[in-house]
């Protein structure tokens, strides 16, 4: 056990690394012993390192990554019903089953994380107000406990376990595979509508009233604009594609896309690099580019535009960023967002990618993030104690209104903050409690939240 | 429809991606491994998504006394078909200086690395010199180009692995069997996991080292260095004249 190699990890952010003892475990067998050679030790599992925070880190603990605990174990051709190990990725799963007739039921902006990773964010995509999480369509998962029994459990089997797992950023312990209810699709195209909202108020009774016409609905907003143009939006609604509608160029194979290019950041770039000045400059031209239009997208570019950029996290610096995923319900959305947008622009913290989506009803998770309202998702570069200073100021704004963050994102809230956020605490420690007795399954953010002694 | 592979250590980093490769191919594959538990997975996980054909065989490398029955029992699984190709896998490495202090580590590194491998090599080539064609596939390593004092004891058995696969290419060469002797430097799998630094420009991902390996097959290659410019290093290394190399800590 002494001899694991030791690495600086972060999350996707790449704020404050911290050494881990990090595991790579071969097999099934390999990743018992590893649970049990490491009795007393702190230990969580790692997919794709693309939660931005501290989720899947541990200083001076036990890291699991599952790279090789990533093998699809059946699929039905004739329901779409997937059973596969945690480790397997999203994109591995849209290979595989896009040619077949069938896509993920809901997806995050990447595909670049694991079906493990997906379940213990329980994830969310630009269908949320319609398809709920990803934890919606896992109809079984079995996890493996810190005692070396393995558990399944699903909505009717333990269901207390099963959706404290669901969201519960893998501190209930190692998920081991699941089975997902994909999607049926004809088409890997995609016809966008792209709409453009001079304020707020028009971006959200433009998501208000095209939430039950489109499946699919995100916006781009620019968080630098001020005044007038506060909260100024691109918007992209879209459907489940249908092959019928697709040019006849398309037309004789419309499962198959085209491989998207893909360009790397070589290198970190400078600190000054993103800048007020240059991210307004970035915003501004793109949202006079987009014009009210319709296009035909392939999957690749519609739900996953960042994923051809390789490492775009460099451009935040060596220092990185986090991101700040905010939660407002309906009643106090319009006021609660306008309060954090004039936040955002009075400290002049630039911020590059900036969504908004519309989110729809609860599911029964204890740490699920996401309930009826409006949820905005920020980049914003460490700038040291003024970055500190802004999300304390954002959180009281979210408090004050029934709002609440995102674990997947967060890197810097603190235990009261998450504890008034999060009231069905407890009812998860309970099952914690239950399901990992002497607290194996600990990540840096568990502690941080106050969620392990 | 494409003649079976036989994967020997079909749960190794390279194996893993090799049995990929091939299936992605349509080849049908007979998979040799120790856990049948782990054998069952990579068997469900082949057959759903390339949809072929897989024949679990469950072996142990180390067993040295039973592993002469292995190549008869492949054929067996696969109707009495012979292969197409055999690529041997298995392999296992110690740090040196773990090793130097226990005797059984020394016996399993040679057990596994050479022992078992010349028994089941030299029983599927008997069986392969009759047939027309095929290819018999060794991973040995770069480590058995020079026995170097940070890792001799598993460069011995791979020296001696390397001897055996160039000497069958000889024996049977004009039989239409072909035997390949593959040399990869460092890969990033689970055997070299904290050995080496998965970020270097000399460290290959098995993926990388499974196409080299298929594109090599296909060319009748007698030795293939992967990634490649570990043919130019190691020949530098053999070079060396002992006096120079003695004083370097390689």
């Amino acid at each position: 056990m002494t001899d694991l190699p030791v690495s600086l990890l972060s999350g996707w952010g790449r704020y404050t690394p911290v050494s881990c003892r990090v595991a790579n475990p071969a097999s099934r067998s390999a990743l018992l012993s590893l649970i049990s050679e490491s009795s007393g030790q702190n230990i969580i599992a790692r997919g794709m390192g693309r939660s931005y925070g501290d989720s899947a880190v541990r200083e001076g603990g036990v890291v699991v990554e599952q790279e090789f605990l990533n093998r699809f174990l059946s699929f039905d051709e004739q329901t779409g019903l997937l059973h596969c190990e945690a480790g397997v990725t999203l994109e591995q799963i849209i290979d595989f089953a896009l040619p077949r007739g069938w896509f993920l039921p809901t997806t995050p902006g990447t595909k670049f994380v694991t079906v493990g990773g997906a379940i213990a964010a329980d994830v969310h995509g630009k269908n949320h107000h319609r398809d709920g999480c990803f934890g919606a369509w896992i109809r079984e998962l079995t996890l493996l406990l810190s005692d070396g029994r393995a558990v399944t459990c699903s909505p009717e089997q333990d269901p207390e376990a099963f959706w404290a797992t669901i969201g519960g950023m893998g501190l209930t312990g190692f998920i081991q595979d699941a089975r997902i209810q994909l999607r049926p699709c004809q088409s890997a195209w995609y016809h966008v509508s792209y709409r453009r909202c001079a304020d707020l108020d028009a971006v959200l009774s433009t998501l208000a009233e095209t939430d039950a016409k489109y499946r699919y609905s995100v916006g781009w907003i620019d968080c630098l604009a001020k005044g007038s143009r506060l909260g100024r939006t691109v918007l992209m609604l879209a459907n489940d594609p249908d092959p019928a509608d697709l040019p006849a160029s398309l037309r004789n194979s419309p499962l198959s896309a085209p491989r998207a290019r893909h360009l790397t950041v070589p290198f970190d770039f400078p600190s000054w690099a993103l800048n007020p000045a240059s991210v307004m400059l970035f915003n501004r031209a793109y949202y006079l580019r987009q014009q009210n239009r319709d296009s035909l997208e392939h999957y690749d570019k519609f739900f996953y535009p960042l994923d051809s950029i390789n490492h775009w996290n460099r451009i935040y610096g060596r220092r990185g960023f986090i991101q700040y995923q905010a939660l407002f319900p309906d009643a106090t959305a319009p006021e609660g967002l306008r309060c954090v947008l004039e936040t955002l622009s009075s400290y002049g913290l630039a911020s590059f990618l900036a969504v908004i989506k519309r989110s729809g009803p609860s599911n029964p998770s204890p740490l699920s993030f996401l309930f009826k309202g409006y949820t905005l998702a920020l980049d914003i570069p460490n700038v040291g104690p003024r970055l500190l200073e802004m999300t304390r100021k954002l959180d009281e704004i979210l408090l004050a209104r029934g709002g609440r963050l995102y674990l997947a994102k967060d890197s810097v809230m603190d235990a009261a903050t998450f504890s008034a956020m999060y009231p069905r605490k407890a009812e998860f420690l309970s099952v914690k409690k239950r399901l990992d007795p002497e607290n194996r399954f600990v990540s840096d953010q568990a502690r941080r939240l106050g969620l392990v002694p | 429809m494409n003649k079976p592979y036989v994967i020997l250590g079909s749960h190794s980093g390279i194996a893993r991606a090799l049995c990929e490769a091939l299936a992605h191919r349509g080849h049908d594959l007979i998979l040799v491994a120790r856990s049948p538990q782990e054998l069952d997975l990579q068997a469900a996980d082949l057959r759903t998504r390339f949809g072929i054909a897989v024949h679990p065989i469950v072996a142990d490398a180390n067993a040295v006394e039973r592993i002469s029955a292995l190549p008869q029992a492949c054929l067996a699984a696969s109707d009495q078909d012979l292969p197409e190709g055999v690529i041997l896998c298995w392999g296992t490495m110690f740090a040196q200086q773990e090793a130097e202090m226990d005797c059984a580590k020394i016996r399993s590194l040679f057990d596994i690395n050479l022992t078992s491998a010349a028994i089941v090599l030299q029983g599927f080539a008997n069986l392969m010199a009759k047939g027309k064609g095929g290819t018999i596939v060794g991973i040995s390593s770069v480590a058995g180009d020079r026995g170097r004092g940070s890792n001799y004891l598993y460069g011995a058995t791979k020296a001696g692995l390397s001897a055996l696969l160039d000497g069958m290419r000889h024996r049977y060469q004009g039989t239409g069997l072909h035997v390949l002797t593959v040399k990869p430097g460092f890969v990033a799998t689970p055997m070299t996991h904290g050995l080496v630094n998965p970020e270097s420009p000399l460290c290959a991902r098995p993926a990388q080292v499974a196409k080299d390996i298929l594109k090599a097959i296909h060319h009748r290659k007698p030795t293939l260095y992967t990634l490649w410019p570990w043919r130019w290093i190691m020949a530098l290394i053999r070079a060396l004249p002992e006096a120079v190399f003695l004083k370097t800590k390689l």
